[in-house]
């Protein structure tokens, strides 16, 4: 029913008639469109299979008691991370008694997966360093990467959802790129690039 | 460097799906002018879009799972269920894995109702003579929509309520043939009026149930809280004013009531022409019994076989037929969440020692 329509026009659409007339089956759909993506964010946040499909329920509980205010909200998807993004935190609060939490001081769990059954460049070994690699990245950075990368959110789409600037955003994008870059790099047999600078 | 830090730039812009044609072009050229980096940036291109198998889920359990949270949270917006705490912890531990479709059933239901509410302001408009606003559920399904006043109606299987387009102006006046759960916006300047064949129930604001199917004996009215008052159609000077807990109930049949007839209390209800009793909690701290279809629970309380086949009938969409005089007076009482007819049927032939056919839409008792 949607081909050719854009995930971000089916989002909106389904906003609309959700909002428009308590429709459940646009809502099961925006449900079909959103849920993993939401359930893998929260997961590596709490890194519990359980409460992630709690948060992710809990998150579509909340658009459903507010359907009637949806057409005021502008981006449903950054909306919605938002949301997840606050239970997540707010679980991890509440479990681990930290008096503050922010994302930089979770853990965050890579839940990215890398596969080189496609392009003949990426090596079975290469793909286990890249893997090893982002594992070691820092927090913040591994889950900026995983939104852009795993869920594609855009720049200023994660940014609202983190609560931080653009630049860093790209900051830590670029962190990640270079990190992958290197544990890819030492197998590429082209071995006449250059040192990597700094 | 800064040229080095650019590609870096660009190059997640572009697998981010940010970059525009522009940035793509200069990406290009940057890696033309830096051939050294060329090979780095094709292995982070290459590993970024390389993704392994994503494992398989089962959609429609998942979604059924949240079906079953999102319906026990929707729930807790009938007032009472707030203070019935150990009600809601009772619900949860007893989730169950069954389809939730009547809740979908519900919300398409009060998609048309919206509709055609919508509709209705609009001809309303258009056409003085427009005859208003009616809703109504067929068996096997139940509704929940909201008045213009912002008062919450919960609609019961073979039910419908209607009210004129000139509601909430004086009055706030609906007529209901059926069951429905009321949530009263509060407005002392605006009295809100239920019209049954048998009563009006007249509210200021509060929480009540009224039940009055035409293929009923009687008229019940329980109220969870608040005030109300309800008068017989028969006689406008009998006025019974219910507190909180009470039920009145009313014979269907008007010869029956006149303005001589007694108020009964507490005596055993088949035997009075109007009784006023409680409403009754089946366990401590629970939500009454009359209510409880709101929270999509099918509940026999003490009930005859007969009427034991009203409400399966309208609850479940079918047609029972009980052959066997003697078996329409049996008593049933029992609670099932979210059962199938089959399991209904299978707990009740245990206790009520009969057999029973279902063929296609048609339950067949027999002794």
């Amino acid at each position: 029913m949607a081909a050719g329509m854009e995930k971000r026009e089916l989002i909106s659409e389904l906003q609309r008639q959700i909002a428009l007339c308590d429709d459940m089956a646009a809502y099961r759909r925006l449900w079909d469109t959103l849920h993993k993506e939401l359930f893998y964010f929260s997961y590596s946040i709490i890194k519990s299979r359980e409460t992630a499909e709690e948060i992710v329920s809990d998150v579509f509980i909340k658009l459903w008691r507010i359907r009637n205010e949806l057409p005021g909200i502008g981006n449903l998807t950054v909306f919605l991370y938002t949301i997840a993004r606050n239970l997540s935190i707010n679980h991890i609060t509440r479990n681990y008694k930290y008096p503050r939490v922010s994302l930089d001081t979770i853990e965050v769990k890579n839940i990215s997966t890398f596969d080189n059954a496609e392009e003949l460049l990426i090596t079975a070994e290469m793909t286990r360093r890249v893997q090893q690699a982002v594992d070691g990245l820092p927090s913040q950075c591994k889950l900026i990467f995983q939104m852009v990368r795993e869920h594609g959110l855009k720049y200023r789409e994660v940014a609202a959802i983190l609560d931080i600037s653009e630049l860093t955003v790209r900051n830590q994008l670029v962190i990640a790129a270079k990190k992958i870059a290197a544990a890819a790099q030492l197998n590429v047999p082209a071995a006449r690039t250059k040192p990597k600078p700094g | 460097m800064m040229e080095h830090e650019k590609i870096w730039h660009l190059l997640i812009l572009k697998l981010s799906g940010d970059a525009t044609g522009e940035e793509l072009a200069e990406l290009n050229a940057l890696i033309r002018q830096h051939p050294e980096l060329a090979a780095q940036a094709a292995s982070v291109e290459a590993v970024w879009k390389g993704k392994g198998d994503v494992e398989e889920e089962h959609t429609d359990e998942l979604f059924n799972r949240h079906l079953q949270r999102l319906s026990d949270d929707t729930a807790k917006d009938t007032p009472f269920f707030h203070r019935a705490e150990g009600f809601e912890k009772d619900s949860r531990s007893r989730r169950r894995a069954g389809l939730r479709w009547v809740l979908g059933a519900t919300a398409i239901a009060a998609c048309l109702a919206v509709v055609f509410l919508r509709g209705g302001v609009k001809s309303g408009a258009a056409a003085a003579s427009a005859t208003g606003n009616f809703v109504s559920t067929k068996n096997g399904s139940k509704s929940k929509l909201q008045l213009p006043d912002g008062t919450q109606v919960w609609l019961n299987s073979g039910s419908n309520i209607s009210y004129d387009n000139g509601f909430g102006e004086r009055t706030r006046e609906v007529r209901l043939t059926g069951e429905a759960f009321f949530d009263v916006a509060k407005d002392n300047a605006r009295p809100f009026i239920i019209h049954t064949a048998t009563v009006d129930v007249t509210v200021l604001g509060t929480a009540f149930n009224v039940r009055s199917y035409p293929e009923e004996k009687i008229t019940e009215t329980s109220l969870i809280r608040g005030a109300v008052e309800v008068t017989l159609k028969t006689s406008a000077d009998k006025k019974i004013l219910l507190k909180p807990n009470e039920k009145l109930i009313v014979s269907n049949d008007s010869a029956a009531v006149s303005s001589d007839s007694v108020l009964v209390r507490d005596v055993h209800r088949k035997a009075a022409v109007m009784t006023l009793t409680q409403v009754h909690h089946l366990n401590k701290d629970s939500v009454p019994s009359e209510v409880l279809w709101t929270k999509n629970k099918l509940v026999f309380d003490g009930e005859t076989l007969s009427e034991v086949a009203l409400k399966l009938e309208r609850w479940y969409g079918v047609k029972v037929i009980i052959q066997g005089e003697e078996l329409k007076n049996t008593e049933f009482s029992g609670v099932f969440d979210d059962d199938n007819l089959t399991e209904v049927l299978y707990a009740l032939q245990l206790s009520g020692g009969f057999k029973y056919v279902i063929k296609r839409n048609e339950v067949i008792i027999i002794p």
